[in-house]
Formats: C-alpha cells, sequence, structure tokens
C-alpha cells in the first residue's frame, strides 16, 4: 500500500491491489466521432435542477440553466490508442508515470449549461459555460472507477464496437450496456443494445444522399461558437482546425455524490466537480452529410429516463416506446487530435447532514469563471490560511 | 440527512440484499502473521488524521484467510421501500478475507472484543455490485472477467479471473487483458468426512471454530438465520475512502463500515475435498505483484508458467495467460449452495468527522 508522506487533510489510502490510475491524462492520436442534433431546453433544465442545482440559490450563489442559445446535444464516440498518465506530481508521477499505457473508447452525450454566478459581482465572476455529460460509458473498467471515485463522472462500463460502416470512409459504432429491458421485478440484469450510429463516407463523397446540406451553417453561426471552444468563436475553431495547430478545450460539470452505508438513500459527500479536456494537434478534420447519419437509442427499461433529457420522445420514463429512438442530427464530424485531461478540481461543496454523531459538511466554492483565474489573485482576498 | 440525488449511473446494488441458490468454494491458505498485522495498521489503524475509537488486532494463534468464489445467481436489492426483486442481477465474486478482532473500549473501561473480518482486495464481474460494493460499504472490489465451468457440481470446479492491467511495467507496456487467478478442484478429491482431520490439526481449530459460528444449516436443527440475529453472520470491517479530486493522496471522505453477511447453508449441499486436489494459481504480473507480496508475503513467483489448464498464451477469452505464477496451498477446502443475505449495520468511524 502507499501511505502518504503528507500530514494534513485526510490520506488517502491506495491498496497494493489497486488498479485504477487517477488523472491527468496525455491521450495522443484520439479519433473522434461528433453528431449533433437540436435538444430541448425543459429536460436538461429539469437535469440542470435535479443534479447541479442542489439546496436553494441562496446557500449555492450561483443557478445552471440550460443553455438556451446553443439547444443542442452532441453525441461523441472517441477512441483512444494510448492513455498516459501525466501528472507531474512526484508522489503521483513515481507510482504511476511509467507504468504503461492504457486503451479505451468513450461514448458520451454532452449538453452546454451555463451556471450564472447570482448577484452583480457573481455574475460577471463566476458565470460560465460548462458541459453536462447526463451519459458516459467506456470499456475500460478502471477508467469508470477513477472518473467515477475521483471526479464524479457517472462512468459505465460497456461494450463499445468503433469501426467502418458498408462503405470506406464511413463510420459505425455500437454501444452494449448492462440494464433492465423491462424493469419488472425479478428481470435480471442483461447486457443490452443501447447505442447504434451509422453514416455513409465522409465528404466529399458520391455516395449517399445527393442533395448536401451545408454543415457550415451550423458552424459558422455564432452559437456554435459556444459549442465548440466555450470561449472562441468556431469560425477561429475551423481556423484553428485548418491551420492544425491551435487546441480547444471542453470543460464538464458533473455531481460528485456517494451514498450512506446503512441509509443508501441518503448522501454522505455531494460536491460539483469540473475537468477539462484540451484538444490540439486537431487534424484530419472531415463532415458527413448529416442526412446519412442514423442514431438509435434503444427506449426501453432502464434506459428511458436518461435518453429523455437529450431526445425529444413520446411515452415516458416509466412508459417507454420500446422502439429505437434518434434524433435528426444537424452536423457530423470526425477529426484526430491529441487530447490533455486535466484541470480537475471541485467548483462546489453542497453542505450535508451526515446523520447523527458526525459533523456535517460545509459549504464551500471555487466558482470563478475560466476567463477571470489567471487574474483572480490581483483582485480577490488572499483565502483564508 | 440529505437526501441522495438518484441517477442513471447509480443503479447500483443496493444493501441490504438477498442471494438465493448462491454457490461459494472456499480455500482456506495460511498468512504470515506479519501481513495480517500490516494491513490492519495500515488501513484500520491508522491515523488519518485522527483514530478509530477501536483496535484491530490479528486472531489468536496462527493466521489463515480464506480466497473465496461466490456464484450468484440472482442477487437482488431487498429493501421495503423497492419492490421485491427490484434490480436483479446475476454476479459472481471473488475475494480474499482474513478474521481479526476488532477490540473497543468501552467508557467504563471493559475490553470488548468482536471477531471480524476484513477484506483487503476482491474481483466482481457486474458493475451493479462492483459500483455498490465500492461506493456504498466500501469494499475494494475491482471488476473483472471471471470465467466458471459450465458444471459446478460439487465434484469439482474451475474458476479464472482475468483483469485489465499490465504484464510489466514499462513505459511502452500496454494495459491488457491478462490473467490474475485460477482456483481449480480437481474432480475425485471429495473427503466424506472432514471432522478427524481437523481434530487432529490443533491449528485450524480456532478458524474452524470462527466458520462454524457464522453459518446456520437448513435441516441441521439450527434456528433459521434472521437478518437481525446477531449471533449468526459473518461480521465485515470496510474502509470506504473517495478521492480528492484535484489531489488524488487526498480523501475527500473515508470510513470504517461495518457489514454483514449472513449464510443460511443448504446442509446436503456442504462438501469438503481434499486441500492437495486444488489449485490456487495467482499469476505474476505487474499489476498483481504488489499485493500478493503484501498480502501473501512472497517474494516472487513459484511456478515457472501458467497452470497446466492453461497453455501459456492469450486463450479463446482473450486473456494472456503467458505469466509465472505463485502457487498458495490451501489447507481446507469447502463448498456449499446457501441463501446469502447481505446487510451494513452501520459506519463505525467517519474520518475528520
Amino acid at each position: 500500500m502507499t501511505i502518504p508522506p503528507l500530514t494534513t487533510g485526510i490520506p488517502y489510502i491506495e491498496s497494493d491491489a489497486s488498479l485504477e490510475v487517477p488523472p491527468p491524462y496525455h491521450f495522443p492520436g484520439v479519433t473522434v466521432h461528433a453528431f449533433v442534433w437540436e435538444a430541448q431546453m425543459a429536460p436538461i433544465q429539469a437535469y440542470c435542477d435535479r443534479f447541479f442545482n442542489l439546496g436553494t440559490a441562496q446557500e449555492r450563489g450561483f443557478v445552471y440553466r440550460a443553455a438556451a442559445f446553443w439547444p443542442y446535444a452532441m453525441l461523441l464516440l472517441l477512441d483512444y490508442p494510448e492513455m498516459i498518465a501525466s501528472s507531474r506530481r512526484w508522489t503521483v508521477a513515481a507510482h504511476y508515470g511509467n507504468q504503461g499505457i492504457l486503451r479505451q473508447r468513450e461514448v458520451f452525450v454532452a449538453v452546454p449549461v451555463v451556471r450564472y454566478g447570482l448577484g452583480a459581482r457573481r455574475l460577471a465572476a463566476d458565470t460560465d459555460l460548462e458541459f453536462a455529460l447526463p451519459v458516459i460509458v467506456v470499456d475500460d473498467p478502471n477508467s469508470a472507477i477513477c472518473g467515477r471515485e475521483m471526479l464524479g463522472l457517472g462512468k459505465m462500463v460497456a461494450e463499445i464496437e468503433l469501426g467502418t460502416a458498408e462503405y470506406p470512409d464511413s463510420f459505425a459504432g455500437k454501444v452494449r450496456l448492462p440494464g433492465w429491458a423491462t424493469m419488472a421485478p425479478n428481470e435480471v440484469q442483461s447486457v443490452l443494445p443501447f447505442l447504434e450510429v451509422t453514416t455513409a463516407p465522409a465528404l466529399p463523397t458520391f455516395r449517399g444522399s445527393a442533395d448536401v446540406l451545408s454543415p457550415w451553417t451550423l458552424l459558422q453561426s455564432r452559437e456554435g461558437g459556444w459549442l465548440m471552444s466555450g470561449l472562441t468563436s468556431l469560425a477561429d475553431f475551423t481556423e484553428q482546425v485548418s491551420a492544425g495547430i491551435v487546441p480547444t478545450a471542453m470543460r464538464t460539470v458533473q455531481l460528485k455524490q456517494f451514498r450512506d452505508a446503512a441509509h443508501p438513500e441518503r448522501a454522505v459527500y455531494q460536491s460539483l466537480v469540473t475537468c477539462r479536456s484540451y484538444y490540439a494537434n486537431i487534424r484530419g478534420f472531415s463532415f458527413f452529410n448529416e442526412k446519412d447519419v442514423d442514431i438509435a437509442f434503444h427506449d426501453v427499461g432502464s434506459f428511458a429516463g436518461i435518453l429523455r433529457v437529450f431526445l425529444d420522445l413520446p411515452g415516458s420514463e416509466s412508459e417507454p416506446t420500446g422502439k429505437t429512438v434518434g434524433p435528426t442530427p444537424v452536423a457530423g464530424f470526425t477529426f484526430t487530435a491529441d487530447v490533455d485531461f486535466d484541470n480537475m478540481r471541485t467548483l462546489h461543496t453542497f453542505p450535508v447532514d451526515r446523520g447523527p454523531g458526525v459533523a456535517p459538511v460545509p459549504q464551500s466554492s471555487d466558482l470563478a469563471a475560466q476567463w477571470l483565474r489567471p487574474w483572480r489573485g490581483l483582485f480577490a482576498k488572499a483565502p483564508a490560511p | 440527512m440529505t437526501d441522495f440525488v438518484e441517477s442513471f449511473s447509480t443503479m447500483q446494488l443496493l444493501p441490504p440484499w438477498i442471494s438465493p441458490g448462491a454457490r461459494t468454494w472456499m480455500f482456506l491458505i495460511r498468512l504470515n502473521p506479519k501481513t495480517v498485522t500490516d494491513y490492519l495498521a495500515a488501513f484500520l489503524n491508522a491515523a488519518a488524521p485522527d483514530r478509530a475509537p477501536f483496535e484491530w488486532r490479528p486472531i489468536d494463534g496462527d493466521q489463515f484467510g480464506i480466497i473465496t468464489y461466490n456464484q450468484h445467481p440472482r442477487v437482488a436489492t431487498d429493501r421495503p421501500d423497492r419492490p421485491q426483486g427490484w434490480d436483479t442481477v446475476c454476479a459472481k465474486e471473488v475475494f480474499f478475507a482474513f478474521p481479526a478482532i476488532r477490540r473497543q473500549i468501552t467508557a467504563d473501561n471493559l475490553i470488548v472484543d468482536t471477531q471480524v473480518w476484513v477484506q483487503p482486495f476482491s474481483f466482481g464481474d457486474t458493475g451493479a455490485m462492483v459500483f455498490g460494493s465500492r461506493e456504498i460499504w466500501g469494499t475494494e472490489m475491482e471488476l473483472a472477467r471471471i470465467f466458471d465451468e459450465d458444471d459446478m457440481s460439487p465434484g469439482g470446479m474451475h474458476v479464472d479471473v482475468a483483469i485489465q492491467g499490465f504484464k510489466t511495467f514499462a513505459p511502452t507496456s500496454v494495459s491488457a487483458s491478462i490473467a490474475c487467478l485460477h482456483l481449480q478442484v480437481r474432480p475425485g478429491g471429495r473427503i466424506a468426512n472432514p471432522i478427524p482431520e481437523i481434530l487432529a490439526r490443533p491449528e485450524l481449530h480456532t478458524i474452524a471454530g470462527i466458520f462454524l459460528q457464522s453459518s446456520s444449516f437448513i435441516g441441521g436443527g439450527a434456528p433459521a438465520l434472521t437478518p437481525d440475529n446477531p449471533l449468526t453472520g459473518t461480521e465485515l470491517n470496510n474502509l470506504k475512502q473517495f478521492r480528492d479530486a484535484y489531489n488524488p493522496e487526498f480523501a475527500i471522505y473515508r470510513a470504517i463500515v461495518a457489514s454483514k453477511s449472513s449464510h443460511q447453508i443448504d446442509e446436503a449441499s456442504l462438501a469438503f475435498f481434499d486441500p492437495t486436489s486444488a489449485e490456487i494459481d495467482f499469476m505474476w504480473s505487474a499489476s498483481m505483484e504488489q499485493a500478493l507480496q503484501s498480502q501473501f508475503a512472497l517474494k516472487t513467483w513459484t511456478v515457472g508458467g501458467p497452470p497446466a489448464a492453461h497453455a501459456p498464451k492469450v486463450d479463446a477469452h482473450g486473456v494472456d495467460w503467458d505469466m509465472k505464477a505463485a502457487r498458495l496451498k490451501a489447507e481446507l477446502v469447502f463448498t456449499y449452495v446457501s441463501t446469502v443475505r447481505y446487510q451494513v449495520l452501520g459506519t463505525l468511524h467517519t474520518y475528520g468527522g
């Protein structure tokens, strides 16, 4: 076991049998397939209220809202040929830095959300664009465990196939996930089909639909800029892509929470955690004709609730359609990039009553927006020792 | 207390849970007393920064541990606020555990000793159970692939565990599906009556007594087992901890959780085996090396290749067996079918709280 030498705080004891490798990571040569569709704002706002806006607005000092200026959801399917632990902290680097390379496939749906600080000062200082990930699945179990326990990412372990569809330069992806098809009592969990994606070959191509819509229409809009980099416009982004040397970034936000052991319907810890995926050296960027993109989610049993966060579906969580359902994509594209996964930090710790005889978890915040962080030291009070 | 926010990704197996018809295979192994003491010191007795108001000590006499394989055909949450059979999963688990004594000095200066079990590592093949184990009751369970023979009759058994890990550590090593553990009991080794063998070995008396205390038998004339019966069942003490998002050396939560598993055993299913008919082979990979050294006091591998049942290559499941192995000697081997009930007793101590 590794016993940390630090003397402040509560040390984490890593067991010798642990297989997890904590972030940050460097991922060279990640292949990304991304698909965008229009999403309804009300379910995304309900998701924000359920998972991010805990307690009262006055207590929190912020509110998360669906990004109405960019009403889109994005499905990303990623193939990581190399995952390298990249911490420069000596204790972590010594343990993980030279152990080797992991590989994984990952699929997630991202919806943009905006954190607004409440009050004039906080509105300016704490407002930021982030992405919520209602669904994220990986095929590496250690990635799932580390993502869940350290970052609060709701990673589930899935069978993921990424490859080529019928024609060269096309794309096909499949996700199978443990679930319950009917949610009936005594139904045994099984691995069920969750998602299938297919495309025609990337543009330009003579295959597929003849009337190609211009994907640039979406990407040249003002709102497109919010999607792709948060702070840079997409016009800039595409220029960056063509130049192939300038990075972009995606920050996520997720509720990290853990159950009480004896009362699992209660929590012992709840916080909002953010982390950054920083895309550099983007190359091989090409679009798919969105009319030839087919995205099919399986609206059954235990999948029904989450699908309704980012898909406009008939039926309900308790009465799903039982069919394959899919959005109408407005864009689809692929590229390869080097990705750095870093800047993990706790944005806000919610006050948690842990029960009799145990001190409650106090509220704390570190909400300064990304743009302000380099300047914050000039204006902010020094933190209490 | 604050409500937990249920989500798509938190459909864990919630305690208490019940597993009827669970098949258990148990392999008793001898442990080095220092490994037991070291583990208790680091995981349960350490200051972090405060100390739990208990002391965990090795049991009297020789130290033993168990390698256990559990096959749960239908394990489901058993809570009054959920429909019966809700979230049923089929799961397999393999774990290493050893008994210890939890000592408490009461306010009136009395010493109260409780016999408990400690589980340094375990493997499960089902996300719902693995995430529940880790995130609710604090068992350090790794998600693994567990393969068993179709015929799990008492005539013999063969179970393999594969993990996603590294055969060797090097900057260019690539993580892969590698063999971790091979358990086998060759058919024909069944013993009709193990009692004379146990009685002839005084060092086994304490551990045998612990086993007898922890179970009840259908058809054996014993009183029916209920979850609230404090006289039966096995108490497990786990360190439940989660890393900080920024600094992985720190925990944002660390506590010691007590839970209890109770086995109501079908007496007809209980069978003992000649320990020499058993194979317990841990594959000597870089990912497992440290754990094998610290838990079993092994300096290096003891067998120059995989067990005879496996060729030194990637098998049909895509599992790489081309490694040396460390073979542990079984002292007792037995199997039974039982109804398992698992419940959390409570959080014994919350650090920093």
